[in-house]
């Protein structure tokens, strides 16, 4: 893969980044596309909202416990075999939405398919660090979310223009998820035999915490937004929301972008701090000025802020870890803010909680703001002299053109 | 069109002689009716007002600032030494503001724009003052000056001593730097200097084959072993040796590096 699109060195090919790019963004974008339709399949299958959003709470749950199992397992049960397992499960478990009926085999069903989220995300993320070095890795990874988000876009843009039924849909993810193995084919995928640090070691990890921090505070913020959301049921909101949703998917694409690159050339430090700093700022307009327009504005630059914070945060967890351990710190550094999120999301919605704007929002801002303090304390782990190199490399070319110019002109 | 060349001497770290040889190649190139610029661009170290005892009013870094054209700075010294060809002298500041001033001027705009006024100048004192050769001296190590100035040179004379520090660093700096300068055109080779023992030339097979090897480890052509000389080496003011002490063999072996590198340019 080679994008041109600023100084630098951008070629990131090999087989090993494309078999990575394959299993996650086809993983991601069935996450993101079956997540949306996830409640209405429930809903049919069980005839009830309750078991509906019970059987989202279990879905997310069994991919936070399955991902941390995996993590214990990484070093004793081949990384092939997991993918393997984590790839059909996933297909199976989908294509199964369309076969079960009732609560109970709804609820197991549910279960698979978090396991089948779970079981394989922090593998393939520990693969893709593997094999990226420090100075490409956030590049990468926004290549992965961009074409995730591609994905994702053609896919609703795909069902809303040909009517697809839920079962059309559910045939979409289920074949959107076998597109992963292809990664198989592409790459033995092999895992390096050094052994994992202990959890204990992760958690105790300076620089992890200082970074894992705000990465929570953000989902928390995020999470407790939704109790915001819920506040706001008017038509102009309604109608917000909705113009919001695709805007805040391209945004969310175009900023992840953004953000991998800034990371990779500057460090991983500033956009997160710019990220936190700007949503911050969105909750607080919003809180002070709750309308239609500070709401629509508040979900795009949430979409942004996801974007980039989600590119970041893919990339971190790789440059801290050591080989051997990245499966444990991806799966800390992604299973607990969601576990966060997904308390704070599903759960209102499920009980229909609402809060007043202006009450949560000033507490948000102070939340996103608080949390850039971690990271001021944070090392920077992308390398100074990776920053160095860089800067040389580009100021020679800057010189190159300058004696190409210098050398037309004199006519040598 | 200027048809002159550029010759930039450059090393991984100092005291590898860079100044001494510079200067005495430079000087034997006059000698020998070539007419030839020196610019001392070593701007974090200049030592060569001071190898020819000259209190310049204006200095190079003047020429970075646009405060003097090269022609107010140049000096020609070919009277005084005897020489046959013009011998152009451009000296750098050694006050320490001067020196601080270009530390820190680091910003890319301000680099590139006294870049532009010395390629003027270079320009300038190939087409009004005849030269046929510009000898650049720089700073040691990987600087942002450095770079600058061996990216306007045709081509580039890493000076180096035979030992693992120095093929090392040279090593390095040759992947990091210097494969970078070809894509404009420079060449560069090695130059080995005080080379230990009294062999100038690599005579017998295992003397050739350590050469070989040694261009092998560093990527580079080796185009000269200048062997080290205690009353050169601990001189305490060697001055254009290779003209004073033509019989010498320190001057000896370097004429013929002389030749040797106008005979690859």
């Amino acid at each position: 893969m080679d994008f041109q699109g600023a100084k630098g060195d951008f070629r990131i090919f090999s087989f090993k980044t494309l078999a990575v790019s394959i299993a996650t963004v086809s993983t991601l974008a069935w996450f993101f596309l079956l997540d949306t339709q996830l409640i209405s399949i429930l809903k049919g299958t069980t005839n009830s909202f309750f078991w509906a959003m019970f059987g989202e709470v279990v879905f997310f749950g069994f991919a936070i416990v399955s991902a941390i199992a995996v993590s214990f397992l990484s070093d004793k049960v081949s990384r092939r075999n997991i993918l393997w397992v984590w790839i059909t499960l996933g297909v199976v478990s989908t294509v199964s939405l369309m076969l079960i009926q009732g609560v109970l085999l709804s609820l197991i069903v549910c279960g698979f398919l978090g396991i089948s989220l779970g079981l394989g995300f922090p593998v393939i993320t520990a693969f893709l660090a593997d094999n990226t070095t420090v100075e490409k890795r956030a590049r990468v990874s926004a290549l992965i979310m961009l074409e995730t988000f591609i994905v994702v876009i053609l896919g609703f843009v795909g069902a809303t223009i040909f009517s697809l039924s839920l079962f059309s849909i559910v045939i979409l993810c289920a074949l959107i998820r076998s597109v992963s193995y292809f990664s198989l084919f592409l790459d033995p995928c092999y895992r390096t035999s050094l052994k994992s640090s202990s959890y204990r070691e992760i958690i105790t990890n300076r620089s992890f915490f200082l970074y894992i921090v705000p990465w929570l505070m953000f989902n928390l913020a995020t999470g407790l937004a939704t109790l915001v959301v819920n506040g706001f049921q008017s038509p102009e909101f309604v109608s917000a929301y909705n113009l919001s949703v695709p805007i805040r998917l391209v945004g969310a694409a175009a900023f992840g972008v953004f953000g991998g690159v800034m990371a990779d050339r500057f460090g991983r430090k500033q956009p997160i701090i710019v990220a936190l700093v700007i949503l911050g700022s969105s909750f607080a307009f919003l809180g002070l000025a709750p309308s239609y327009l500070s709401y629509f504005t508040f979900r795009i630059i949430s979409g942004a802020a996801w974007g980039v914070l989600m590119v970041v945060y893919l990339a971190v967890p790789g440059d801290i870890s050591s080989l051997g351990s990245k499966e444990k710190y991806y799966a800390l550094g992604w299973s607990l803010p969601l576990l966060i999120y997904l308390g704070l999301t599903d759960i209102p919605v499920a009980l229909n909680v609402r809060v007043d704007s202006s009450f949560l929002s000033p507490l948000l801002t102070i939340i996103l703001f608080s949390a850039v303090i971690p990271v001021l304390y944070a090392a920077e782990t992308l390398p100074r002299r990776k920053v160095r190199e860089r800067k040389l490399k580009e100021h020679i070319d800057n010189i190159g053109k300058l004696i190409e110019d210098s050398k037309k002109k004199s006519g040598s | 069109m200027a048809s002159g060349k550029t010759l930039a001497f450059h090393s991984y770290k100092g005291g590898t002689g860079k100044t001494t040889l510079i200067t005495n190649v430079a000087a034997l190139y006059a000698k020998n009716g070539f007419n030839v610029g020196l610019l001392d661009f070593d701007l974090y170290a200049p030592s060569l007002s001071a190898y020819f005892r000259k209190k310049p009013s204006l200095f190079l870094n003047d020429l970075l600032t646009g405060q003097a054209e090269i022609s107010d700075i140049v000096m020609d010294l070919s009277s005084e030494l005897g020489l046959k060809g013009k011998f152009q002298v451009g000296f750098s500041s050694a006050r320490k503001e001067d020196i601080n001033e270009i530390e820190l001027r680091h910003d890319t705009k301000w680099q590139l724009q006294a870049l532009r006024r010395f390629l003027a100048a270079k320009e300038e004192l190939f087409q009004k003052f005849g030269l046929d050769y510009l000898f650049l001296d720089t700073s040691p190590g990987i600087r942002y000056w450095s770079i600058n100035i061996l990216a306007t040179a045709d081509y580039l004379f890493l000076l180096m001593k035979d030992s693992d520090m120095d093929i090392e660093g040279t090593r390095k700096m040759i992947n990091d730097i210097y494969d970078s300068l070809t894509r404009f055109g420079s060449k560069y080779y090695v130059i080995l200097n005080k080379i230990p023992g009294a062999t100038a030339q690599p005579n017998t097979p295992d003397e050739i084959n350590s050469v070989k090897e040694l261009e092998r480890v560093i990527g580079a052509q080796v185009v000269g072993a200048v062997p080290c000389y205690c009353d050169i080496q601990f001189s305490r003011h060697e001055f254009l040796f290779s003209i004073k002490q033509p019989n010498h063999p320190f001057s000896t072996k370097l004429a013929s590096l002389t030749e040797n590198i106008k005979s690859m340019i």
